[in-house]
């Protein structure tokens, strides 16, 4: 993993036309400004994470699944 | 009454009151706005979320506190305000379990599912910090000790 130190009000660039800038650092945030071309997707990674559970979800199978509830504690 | 079909129950006559409007869609299924919360017995404690937008859309899902009793809701403000004003205790809370063939089952503690029953509205609040997995297996292998 390249590792980069940057400082309030500086980017840096991936590619030739995608500029992360950032804008603000808190004491557990940092605040990121993103200029890209509308057609690159830029995603939060849980938002990816669970799109991908999420659809993995849809294509759940039925034995497993009542094998799963079986075991859960009774309520 | 309206009729839909669906993953595993076949057609279904529904309520228009008991759609739940998903403004934002679920994270990989953005186009699927309404769905329907179904609870069958025989499937019990098991709830599934049918899209009424596409048949095969059907998401298993279970109550939170099944899962983790001692889970901390943290959704964010904007997710909050999809849900419409009303009483925190009033939402129920719901995480999508996910069991493909020959798999372990998990559930997705990350990204709840919100609903607030007087405002007919959802959302998959994802959360910001790091704090559960979305991947929570629902049966861990006991461990040979105990």
């Amino acid at each position: 993993m390249l590792v980069i130190r940057r400082r309030a009000g500086e980017s840096f660039l991936i590619g030739d036309n995608i500029e992360v800038e950032v804008l603000d650092v808190g004491t557990n945030y940092v605040k990121l400004g993103i200029r890209a071309p509308r057609t690159v997707a830029i995603l939060r990674r849980e938002m990816l994470l669970t799109r991908d559970q999420n659809r993995a979800a849809a294509q759940s199978d039925s034995s497993t699944l009542h094998q799963a509830i079986a075991k859960l504690p009774k309520r | 009454m309206p009729v839909t079909p669906t993953r595993h129950f076949g057609d279904i006559e529904f309520e228009e009151q008991a759609v739940i409007d998903f403004p934002s869609g679920l994270p990989g299924f953005e186009d699927h706005c309404r769905f329907l919360l179904i609870q069958a017995p025989e499937h019990a404690p098991l709830l599934f979320l049918q899209s009424l937008e596409h048949r095969e859309t059907c998401l298993p899902a279970l109550p939170v506190k099944l899962v983790d009793p001692l889970y901390e809701l943290a959704a964010a403000a904007e997710d909050l305000e999809l849900l419409g004003p009303g009483p925190p205790a009033e939402l129920l809370c719901l995480c999508v379990v996910s069991a493909p063939n020959n798999r372990q089952a998990t559930a997705n503690l990350l990204a709840p599912i919100l609903i607030r029953p007087s405002s007919g509205k959802g959302v998959q609040a994802v959360r910001h910090d790091t704090r559960y997995s979305h991947a929570h297996r629902l049966n861990p292998e006991q461990s040979p000790c105990s």
